[in-house]
C-alpha cells in the first residue's frame, strides 16, 4: 500500500509525534542541555567582551551606544518569542498535544521577561539619547503593548482551576494576539508618524558599521540559544509537574538514585 | 428510527485523578439506561460526553457505527439533551422559551402550546418564568420532550422538584419514545421503581 | 434559517427585559466624560484638544463593562450548553448574539456621543464622524470583546481579567478612530481611518466568531 511506503512525510510524522512524548523530549533536553548551555556561554561572552572592549565608538552618541549589543538581541526574542508561544498553543490545539501546552505555559514568562528587559534597557538608553527616561517612540510603545499580551496570556492561563481548559483559552488568546501583532504594530507605527513625525528615530540597523555589527549579530544569535535553554529548562519543569505520578519519571529518578 | 449507541473504553479525569475508566456498553433502539453511582461518581460528567458537550475523555463514543468526534453534527441532530440545570431563561415566558426550542427541532408554536397544555401549565404560559416555581419551570423544560423526534434522549436528574401531576405526562413520553424505537440515558435520585419500565443500569464508582 | 431568526428574535426580547444592561454603559460614559473637565479645569481649547481622545477612551471603556455579560446568563443557565448542540448554526448565533448586544450597547453609546462631543467644546464639523467611526468602531470592539467574554466566561471572577487580555487588543481600533476624530475636528474628512476602521470591523466580523466559538466549547469542558 502506498501510505505504508516509507517516504519522507511519514518519517516526519513519525519525528514529528516524538516531540509530543515527554520521557523523549525529557532525555533528549537532558543530553541537549549542557551542550547548549555551553555553546551559549561562549557565544555571548565572546559577543559582550566584543561589543563592550573592541568595537569602535558611535560617532554621536559615544559609548552610550553599546547597551546595543543587549537591547536588540533582547527585542528580537521578544518578539519572536511570541510568535514561538503561538505557535506551541496552536500545535496543542490542533494536535492535542499536552507538551505544546506545556511549551505555551514555560514560554510565557520568559517572553514577558525579555520584554520588560528590553523596554528597560530602551528606558536607560533613552536617557542620554533623548534626554527622558520614557519617549513614545513608535518601537517603544509596540514594546510595551508586547509586554500586556504576554500578561493577559500569563494571566488567563492562571486563572483556570482545571489546567487543560486554561491552557486551550491561553493558546487562543495567544493566536488572536498573532493575528493582531502585525496590525498593533503598523497602527503604533502609523500613530507615532502622526504625532510626533521622524525626528526621533534612531540611527537604523543598515546604516551600523561592520565592526560593529559583527558583535551584535554574534549576541543574537547567542541570545538564541539562550532563549532555547530557557525554554527547555522551563519546559523540564513543566514536565516534572504534570508527569510526577507517571512510571517512566518514577523509574527514571530511581535509577539516578 | 435507527439508533444504536455504543461507548468504547470510555475513560475521563477530574484533576489528575480518574473519575472513571473502561467503560464499554451498548444501547440498542427502545433501551432504557438509568446512570447511577454515589455524589461525585461521575454521572453527570458522563452524559455530558454522550451530549458532546464535555470532548474531554478518553475512548470513543459510536452513534449508528460512526465516532461522535467526527460526525458531531449528524449526532447533535439526533441528540436531545437536558442538563442539570433548566436552560430556560427567566426574563421569558414558558411559551417564549418554549417557541425557540420548537424552532430549533422544526415543531411548529401550535405543537409547542399543546405541549404546555399537556404539562398542565396553560394558564401559566404568558408569565415569566421567574414567577414560577421550581416544579413549574422544571415542566416548561420537560414541555420539550412531547415534540422531539430526537432518537437519544439524554436527561440529568429530569424528575427533579416535579410532582406526580408533572410526571405522568412525561412517563407517557418516555413510554412512546421507546416505542417508537428511540434510546435514553438518564440520572435520577428518585429510584427508577416510579419510572417502571424495563430499564438497564450502568453503576459508577468503586462498586 | 429558521432557527437564527428564531434565536434573534428570542435575543431581541431578552435585551428589551433586561434593558437596565444597555443604560449603564451610556451613564458610564456620561459620567466618565463629566469627570474629565472637574479634573482638568475647564479651559475651552484645551478640552476640545483632549476630546477626541477623552471620548474614545471612554467608549472604548464603556463597551469594555458592557461585553462582560454577553455569554454570562448564557452560561450560568446553561443555554450555551444547548446552543452547542446546533452546531450549524452556531457560527450564526455568536453572530447574532453580538449583533444584538451591539445593538444595546454600542449603538447607545454612538446615538450619545454628539451630546458628549458638545461638552468637550468638540467643534460641530466633527460630530458627523464622530458617531460614524464610533458606529464602525464599537462593532469592531464588541466582537474583539466577545473574544474575551468567551474565554473567561466559565470563571467566576471574570471581571478584571477580561480588560487585561482584552485592551492591548483594542488599540488599533483605539489609534484610527481617534485620529479619524481628531482630522475631521481639523476640517479634513479622515477618509483613509474611517476605511481602516470598516476594513477592522469586516476583519472581526468574520474571524472574531471562529475564537468565540472554540472558547465557548472550552468553556463547557472545564
Amino acid at each position: 500500500m502506498l501510505e505504508n511506503k516509507p517516504n519522507v512525510f511519514t518519517s516526519l510524522r513519525i519525528w514529528f509525534h516524538r516531540w509530543g512524548s515527554p520521557p523523549w523530549l525529557y532525555q533528549m533536553s537532558g543530553t541537549l542541555l549542557p551542550w547548549l548551555a555551553v555553546l551559549t556561554a561562549a557565544l555571548i561572552l565572546t559577543g559582550t567582551v566584543w561589543g563592550l572592549a573592541f568595537a569602535p565608538e558611535d560617532a554621536r552618541q559615544g559609548n552610550s551606544f553599546r547597551i546595543i549589543y543587549l537591547h536588540v538581541p533582547v527585542s528580537f526574542l521578544a518578539l519572536a518569542g511570541y510568535y514561538i508561544m503561538a505557535l506551541a498553543g496552536c500545535i496543542g490545539l490542533v494536535w492535542r498535544m499536552k507538551v505544546a501546552f506545556w511549551a505555551l505555559r514555560a514560554a510565557a514568562p520568559i517572553g514577558a521577561a525579555l520584554t520588560f528587559i528590553a523596554l528597560a534597557t530602551g528606558s536607560i538608553w533613552g536617557k542620554p539619547t533623548w534626554g527622558t527616561w520614557w519617549e513614545w517612540d513608535a518601537r517603544i510603545t509596540s514594546m510595551l503593548i508586547l509586554f500586556f499580551l504576554y500578561l493577559g496570556v500569563m494571566a488567563l492561563a492562571n486563572a483556570y482551576q482545571n489546567r487543560d481548559s486554561g491552557n486551550r483559552a491561553a493558546s487562543m488568546l495567544a493566536i488572536v494576539g498573532m493575528v493582531n501583532i502585525p496590525i498593533i504594530y503598523k497602527s503604533v507605527d502609523w500613530w507615532n508618524t502622526l504625532h510626533q513625525g521622524a525626528s526621533l528615530k534612531l540611527t537604523s540597523a543598515p546604516t551600523i558599521h561592520g565592526s560593529m555589527l559583527y558583535p551584535l549579530l554574534i549576541m543574537i544569535a547567542g541570545f538564541y540559544l539562550f532563549y532555547a535553554l530557557l525554554l527547555l529548562l522551563n519546559l523540564r519543569c513543566e514536565i516534572l509537574t504534570h508527569e510526577r505520578n507517571s512510571r517512566w519519571l518514577q523509574d527514571l529518578l530511581r535509577v539516578k538514585g | 428510527m435507527s439508533a444504536h449507541l455504543q461507548l468504547q473504553d470510555i475513560g475521563c479525569e477530574k484533576g489528575q485523578q480518574p473519575l472513571f475508566s473502561g467503560l464499554d456498553y451498548s444501547l440498542a433502539k427502545g433501551e432504557l439506561l438509568h446512570v447511577a453511582g454515589e455524589n461525585g461518581s461521575g454521572k453527570t460528567t458522563l452524559l455530558r460526553i454522550l451530549a458532546g458537550v464535555n470532548r474531554d475523555y478518553s475512548g470513543n463514543v459510536l452513534w449508528n457505527g460512526e465516532n461522535i468526534r467526527t460526525h458531531w453534527p449528524v449526532y447533535a441532530q439526533d441528540i436531545l439533551y437536558i442538563g442539570h440545570q433548566p436552560a430556560i431563561k427567566a426574563q421569558l415566558t414558558a411559551r417564549e422559551n418554549l417557541l425557540w426550542y420548537a424552532h430549533c427541532v422544526g415543531a411548529t408554536a401550535t405543537q409547542a402550546s399543546a405541549a404546555l397544555s399537556d404539562m398542565g401549565l396553560r394558564n401559566k404560559a404568558d408569565i415569566p418564568c421567574h414567577q414560577l416555581s421550581a416544579g413549574q419551570q422544571r415542566r416548561v423544560v420537560l414541555a420539550r420532550l412531547i415534540f422531539s423526534q430526537q432518537a437519544l434522549w439524554i436527561l440529568d436528574e429530569p424528575l427533579t422538584a416535579l410532582d406526580a401531576k408533572g410526571f405522568e405526562p412525561i412517563l407517557q413520553c418516555l413510554r412512546n419514545h421507546l416505542q417508537r424505537g428511540g434510546i435514553t440515558v438518564m440520572t435520577t435520585h428518585h429510584g427508577m421503581e416510579k419510572i417502571n419500565l424495563p430499564h438497564r443500569q450502568l453503576l459508577l464508582g468503586d462498586a | 434559517m429558521n432557527i437564527l431568526l428564531a434565536t434573534f428574535h428570542r435575543e431581541w426580547q431578552l435585551a428589551w427585559r433586561n434593558l437596565a444592561d444597555a443604560v449603564n454603559p451610556v451613564a458610564f460614559f456620561l459620567m466618565v466624560i463629566a469627570l474629565v473637565p472637574l479634573g482638568t479645569g475647564t479651559d475651552k481649547t484645551l478640552l476640545a484638544a483632549i476630546a477626541p481622545g477623552i471620548l474614545w477612551v471612554a467608549a472604548l471603556l464603556a463597551s469594555l463593562l458592557s461585553v462582560d455579560m454577553l455569554f454570562r446568563r448564557d452560561y450560568d443557565d446553561s443555554t450555551l450548553e444547548q446552543y452547542l448542540l446546533l452546531p450549524d448554526c452556531l457560527y450564526g448565533i455568536v453572530w447574532i448574539k453580538v449583533l444584538v448586544h451591539w445593538l444595546f450597547s454600542g449603538l447607545p453609546l454612538v446615538l450619545i456621543s454628539p451630546l458628549l462631543g458638545m461638552m468637550l467644546s468638540l467643534p460641530p464639523v466633527a460630530m458627523p464622524v464622530l458617531m460614524l467611526s464610533l458606529a464602525l468602531g464599537t462593532i469592531s470592539l464588541s466582537l474583539i470583546g466577545a473574544i474575551g467574554a468567551a474565554l473567561t466566561v466559565s470563571l467566576r471572577r471574570g471581571g478584571l481579567l477580561i480588560a487585561v487580555i482584552v485592551l492591548p487588543l483594542y488599540i488599533p481600533v483605539l489609534i484610527f478612530g481617534a485620529s479619524a476624530t481628531a482630522q475631521a475636528a481639523g476640517g479634513i474628512f479622515p477618509a483613509g481611518q474611517l476605511a481602516i476602521l470598516g476594513a477592522c470591523a469586516l476583519f472581526a466580523l468574520g474571524l472574531s466568531p471562529l475564537v468565540v466559538m472554540a472558547g465557548l466549547k472550552n468553556a463547557l469542558e472545564s
